[in-house]
């Protein structure tokens, strides 16, 4: 048998920080897409079910919208789709899984999907699920623990695979920590791995990581199939599913297959001269294209530039301000007028107001206090005003 | 540039006239209307007006008193030349000839071309505009005549460019911005009147506030999104909480529950035991009284035998002691039958002598009664005499004239007035004696004889008889006739009593006096005695002493009967004297009486004593007699039932045992029964139900909170409260950020503002302060050392002079109309000498009384500032119609007459 291994859809994030809301709301409705994705995926692989290692909703109150959309994009998929709360869309009380709303709504619209709220197994026809639900966003225990003194002997079907389902960081494996795009709910709860009794699982499918990751040979975080964050690290991998092919006693076979789609890039630049602004135009290009409205971008500047190379900086970014779904600037150039601008600025016998006040200015602009930054800023506006 | 002199032709008032000035202090002297303002005014407009100007400027001109154009001569040294400057204003046709010494003529435009240029003004143009133009030239140097006092900002001003350029050249550096500092200086205001209102607050509207809204409002919005997350986490806080309680409370309440159950078991157990303990104490009670009964009964049996035989030890002497009472009793018996026939013989004896005696005094009573009765009668046999003497005294008196001792003195009274009276007439009257006589002597009409004596006491006609008839008048005049009348009356009124008391004379009237006093003092000494007798008394008295006396007697018959042998006394005396022996007999016979009377007295108690004493012990024996019955019958009532001795004690063991038997049965359920504590029993039951209660309580309240929380986390996801705080958080990150990024712009701009606001002031300091310190230089010589001058320069505009003096600053237009003429004059002459380097080192200044309202002393120190002025080179040029005041001037003086 063979199944598709997704987690962390987080649907309904609302991506705040990207003040353009119809491009905020491009990027949340990316994640319903994405769903359709796994879909296309699963017919593909012929998989008999998809299992989502939690985190299906950003939010254990997700309102009634977003609620539709998944249920009419799970229903889509046909097959059935099982999953399990995390710690963004926990259970207990209050929970949206008792929502009235999202249970007719799931009647309706996703008769395949099932939340998984209780410590039992699931004994389908080709495997056995053990689901390991968070009810509360934090849990105090292991989620995993009453996996360790479970009768196996009461299984109908001893010769089916096994596959654990949970949500959590596993040893070695924090969660992400906190940034501007994560949220309140970023909680850990711990998995111990090695406490599980050894052979009796042929696979546990793991989410609360973003990225893809193989923990061991049968354990495996799938990560968002649709990217939600600027990417940490060199080996975080995001943006991908999981194709589990499983045997009762054996080592799963396990594809990853990408289904992002937006593209979330990380760019770091250092400024020599003004003539490095044309290099960061390039390399933004490169990486890019001509595309809009698909990407997103954490650009971290560093380095110093001049008057002119700071207004040229200005209009670049101005540009791809539009084209991106979102720019997050990183700004930490020192912008400071070159020598020849100084002498423009303040070797001027004719305009005896703005040398001095240019002279002035440059001096106040060394350092990093917020006074020599405003000191910078006027230095630049003051150049624009001359130069216009 | 320098005036040199000046000719005016058919120009008004002046014909013709020539003044030639030095190049330093010129004084122009004339009185009003002597044309030296229109010399001034003629040269000003030869030196900037065009000679082809008509019109009214050019009618102004024409003199009314000679025919012919307008026509002015000026010559002056300017670029280190001399000029002559010719102008005849007669209209289009107007010439203008300009002479350079030693130079070339120019004549019309050109003439009036490079005039302006040496003067270094802009050309005049044509037409009344072109003419207004000419006349505001060198108006900073030109004070026309009543604008002396006018502030001199607008004249510095018109010169800045020239001044700038001045300072420029003597301080080396720019003093004036460029138009490119204009540019961007604006333009950095206009971005800041974005930001900013004027006062430099945020301005409504801009980007600036609006972006600081925007941010506040998200703060806001995540306050509210923060606080409604936390409900919801306070709300899965209580559910947990309450849901946790319901369970730990529920396992609390069955315990309590089992609690109870066993303390109500236990109570129903202590309500079974003390039905047990009081049926257990009810046996021995019984058997105890069985006991304690058995126990009095013998005890009783032995306590009544003693009884008995106390009781019959007490009765044996009892009866001896009554023996000999008896025998006491007789004895005293007999005594007092004795002392009672004692008794009463000494009774009978004493009897008698009372009956004795009181007869006795019946008698004595008798007798004394018959002797006053005796005496009564013979007073009154007295009285009835003493009534007859007084009788017979009566009568005489009766017989006797009614002469009382006052009537008798009344007349005697009347007869001394009477005697006196006459002893009185007889002296008044008068006497005629008939001595010898032949004729009828008649006097009064009564023949008087010889020797015969006629005496009288009224008129009296004498008649001798010889036919001499003589009125004789007694003396004493009218009181004769009075003393005459008295007489009469009294005779009269003593005739009268006399009668009256029937008497003849006064004598009868003394004896009858002396009669009746001798028979009223007898009849006095009569009824005094008989007053004495009281003869009614008497007869009361004897009335009395009659029944006295026979009530005396009938007493002494009465007591006679109860006497035996007695003799009646005869006298009073006797009988007292009886009486007397008779009280002494009588008192020893009641003394012995009175003993006779306690002896049997004395036997009486006796023998009633000792029948008292009798009777109590004859009751005693009954008593003790009946108290032995009494035990004896007792103590066999008491032995009979309880059997033998053996007997006896047989019962007593037996009773003992069950006694023993049951308290142990009673003591043994007191100690169940207290083991399972009853007092506290009922408290624990009440406290297990309380607490049972409060528990249910308690579960119900969390339950309730449970339902309450559940309510406010069921989510119908309307919201999305989890979702609506990370929007809330991102963007109150976001408006942040964009607020920080436009609040930096905004800083930026106001720093570049405040910037260029602080460089044009330095500028500006840099051109006012040696063009104030070139006034103040001027003002000092007025005002001495402490005045100095300050003047503004904002945006091209020179302006807001100030003058402090002593400490105190003033603008411009608070100073005195005076010492504005002053200032202003210091500021004209300040500019000139800045401005006169580019005129070949010199200006002229013309004051056309400028100094109207300056006091005299003014004038003579504003003199030293016009000196300073030409000493720098200055050509000065005062026109007065007073010359006398700048006499201290030293100045080239031209002096022009009226016309």
């Amino acid at each position: 048998m063979n199944f598709l291994h997704t987690a962390d859809w987080q649907l309904g994030k609302p991506f705040a920080r990207i003040t353009d809301p119809d491009k905020a709301a491009k990027v949340r409705s990316e994640r319903v897409s994405a769903i359709k994705r796994i879909g296309t995926v699963a017919k593909d692989k012929n998989a008999d079910f998809i299992l989502v290692a939690g985190d299906v909703f950003d939010s254990f109150t997700a309102d009634k919208s977003t609620v539709s959309a998944a249920c009419s994009a799970i229903g889509e998929i046909g097959i059935p789709v099982i999953a399990i709360p995390g710690n963004h869309d926990h259970g207990g009380p209050g929970c949206l899984w008792e929502q009235e709303f999202f249970q007719k709504e799931r009647r309706s619209l996703a008769p395949n999907f099932h939340i998984l709220l209780d410590h039992a197994p699931l004994e389908l026809d080709t495997a056995v699920i053990f689901p390991c639900p968070l009810l509360r966003r934090h849990e105090s225990v292991d989620p995993t623990e009453w996996l360790r003194s479970f009768d196996f002997g009461s299984l109908k079907n001893k010769d089916l695979p096994r596959i654990a389902l949970a949500h959590g960081s596993v040893h070695g494996f924090d969660s992400e920590g906190n940034d501007d795009e994560d949220n309140a709910l970023s909680s850990p709860n711990l998995i111990a791995l090695d406490r599980l009794p050894p052979d009796e699982f042929d696979f546990i499918a793991l989410g609360d990581w973003h990225g893809t990751k193989k923990i061991n040979s049968h354990a495996w975080y799938a990560g968002t199939p649709e990217i939600d964050r600027f990417p940490k690290g060199e080996n975080n991998d995001p943006g991908n599913i999981l194709n589990i092919e499983l045997t009762r006693g054996t080592t799963p076979t396990v594809e990853k297959i990408t289904t992002a789609h937006l593209g979330w890039h990380v760019i770091e630049f250092d400024f020599a001269s003004d003539e490095d602004v044309e290099r960061l135009a390039e390399q933004l290009t490169d990486q890019i294209g001509n595309r809009a409205q698909e990407d997103l971008l954490q650009l971290t500047l560093r380095g110093s530039l001049g008057m002119k190379g700071s207004t040229r900086l200005g209009q670049l970014l101005e540009t791809w301000r539009s084209r991106l779904l979102r720019l997050k600037e990183k700004d930490l150039v020192r912008t400071a007028p070159t020598p020849e601008e100084v002498a423009a600025l303040t070797e001027r016998a004719g305009d005896p107001l703005i040398a001095n006040v240019a002279t002035g200015l440059i001096h106040e602009a060394e350092g990093n206090s917020e006074e020599a930054e405003i000191a910078r800023i006027a230095l630049r506006e003051l150049y624009g005003a001359i130069n216009r | 540039m320098r005036i040199l002199s000046a000719t005016v032709k058919n120009y008004r008032i002046h014909q013709e006239t020539t003044v030639d000035l030095t190049d330093s202090l010129n004084l122009i002297g004339g009185p009003n209307e002597s044309g030296k303002s229109t010399l001034v005014e003629a040269i000003h407009r030869t030196l900037f007006l065009k000679s082809s100007t008509g019109g009214e400027m050019r009618s102004s001109m024409l003199s009314n008193q000679a025919p012919g154009h307008p026509h002015v001569e000026v010559r002056f040294e300017a670029k280190g030349k001399i000029w002559q400057i010719s102008k005849t204003f007669s209209g289009t046709s107007g010439k203008a000839i300009l002479q350079e010494e030693g130079g070339p003529t120019l004549h019309g435009p050109e003439a009036e071309s490079r005039l302006a240029e040496i003067l270094q003004v802009e050309e005049a143009g044509g037409g009344r505009g072109g003419a207004n133009k000419a006349i505001g030239q060198w108006a900073h140097l030109w004070v026309w005549q009543g604008s002396g006092g006018e502030d001199p900002s607008e004249h510095a001003t018109s010169q800045r460019d020239a001044l700038l350029s001045r300072l420029k050249e003597e301080g080396g550096g720019a003093v004036m911005q460029s138009d490119l500092d204009s540019r961007v200086s604006a333009s950095i205001n206009e971005r800041f009147s974005d930001f900013f209102t004027a006062s430099g607050k945020v301005k409504a509207g801009s980007l600036l506030q609006q972006t600081q809204e925007d941010l506040s409002g998200a703060e806001e919005d995540l306050e509210e999104a923060a606080e409604v997350f936390s409900r919801l986490e306070n709300a899965r806080r209580n559910f947990s909480i309450a849901e946790k309680f319901i369970t730990s409370q529920g396992l609390e309440i069955d315990k309590l529950a089992a609690s109870l159950k066993e303390t109500r078991e236990r109570k129903d157990a202590v309500a079974k035991l003390s039905l047990k303990a009081a049926s257990d104490q009810r046996a021995y009670d019984e058997a105890a009284a069985a006991h304690q009964q058995m126990e009095t009964a013998l005890a009783d049996a032995i306590q009544l035998k003693k009884d008995v035989n106390a009781l019959t030890e007490q009765l044996k002497p009892s009866t001896e002691k009554i023996s000999a009472f008896e025998a006491s009793l007789k004895e005293s018996k007999n005594a007092l039958r004795k002392a009672e026939v004692k008794l009463e013989a000494a009774e009978n004896t004493l009897t008698e002598s009372r009956d004795r005696r009181e007869l006795i005094e019946a008698w004595v009573q008798t007798l004394s009664h018959r002797d006053a009765l005796e005496e009564l009668n013979r007073v009154q046999g007295e009285a009835k005499e003493l009534q007859k003497s007084r009788k017979v005294i009566d009568e005489k008196l009766a017989k006797l004239p009614p002469v009382d001792q006052a009537r008798f003195r009344n007349l005697q009274q009347l007869e001394s007035s009477l005697s006196k009276a006459d002893a009185v007439l007889k002296a008044m009257s008068t006497g005629i004696e008939v001595v010898e006589t032949t004729s009828q002597v008649k006097v009064g009409g009564q023949i008087l004889t010889k020797g015969e004596t006629h005496v009288f006491d009224s008129e009296t006609l004498v008649e001798t008889g010889d036919g001499n008839i003589l009125k004789v008048t007694p003396g004493g005049g009218t009181s004769l006739d009075e003393t005459r009348n008295r007489t009469k009356e009294l005779r009269t009124a003593l005739q009268t009593e006399l009668n009256t008391a029937s008497v003849e004379s006064i004598t009868q009237a003394g004896e009858v006096v002396t009669q009746r006093q001798i028979l009223q003092d007898q009849l006095r000494d009569l009824t005094a005695k008989l007053d004495v007798m009281s003869p009614r008394d008497i007869e009361s008295q004897l009335e009395s002493k009659t029944r006295d006396l026979a009530a005396a007697e009938s007493e002494v018959s009465r007591r006679t009967a109860k006497v035996v042998k007695f003799d009646p006394p005869q006298t009073s005396v006797d009988a007292k004297a009886l009486r007397d022996k008779c009280l002494i007999e009588y008192e020893p016979l009641e003394t012995q009486q009175a003993e006779a009377k306690t002896d049997r007295n004395t036997a009486a108690e006796s023998t009633q004593h000792l029948e008292a004493t009798l009777t109590t012990a004859k009751d005693e024996t009954r008593l003790a007699e009946n108290q032995l019955l009494e035990a004896q019958t007792k103590l066999q009532t008491k032995e009979a039932p309880l059997g033998s001795a053996e007997d006896r004690t047989t019962r007593l063991r037996t009773l003992s045992t069950a006694k023993e038997e049951t308290s142990a049965a009673l003591h043994t359920t007191q100690n169940n029964l207290d083991q399972l504590q009853p007092e506290s029993l009922d408290a624990d039951v009440n406290r297990f139900e309380r607490a049972l209660e409060k528990g249910k309580e308690e579960i119900s309240n969390a339950r309730q909170q449970r339902a309450v929380a559940s309510s406010t986390l069921a989510s119908d996801g309307n919201t999305d409260p989890a979702g609506a705080l990370e929007t809330a958080k991102g963007r109150a990150l976001s408006a942040a950020e964009r607020h920080q990024s436009i609040k930096r712009q905004a800083d930026a701009i106001a720093l570049l503002r405040d910037r260029f606001e602080a460089e044009q002031q330095k500028l500006s300091d840099k051109f006012s302060r040696p063009l104030a310190d070139k006034v103040t230089e001027y003002l000092q010589q007025i005002f001495g050392p402490t005045a100095a001058a300050a003047v503004s320069f904002e945006e091209g505009v020179i302006g807001g002079w100030t003058m402090t003096r002593n400490g105190n600053t003033f603008d411009f237009s608070k100073l005195s109309g005076g010492t504005r003429e002053q200032v202003a004059a210091a500021v004209r002459l300040a500019m000139a000498e800045i401005l006169a380097p580019d005129h070949g080192g010199s200006l002229p200044v013309v004051f056309d009384d400028a100094f109207t309202n300056s006091d005299p002393n003014r004038i003579q120190s504003l003199q030293r500032m016009l000196d300073l002025a030409a000493r720098h080179g200055l050509q000065i040029i005062l026109l007065t119609c007073d010359p006398a005041d700048y006499s201290a001037l030293g100045a080239h003086a031209v002096s022009l007459g009226s016309q």
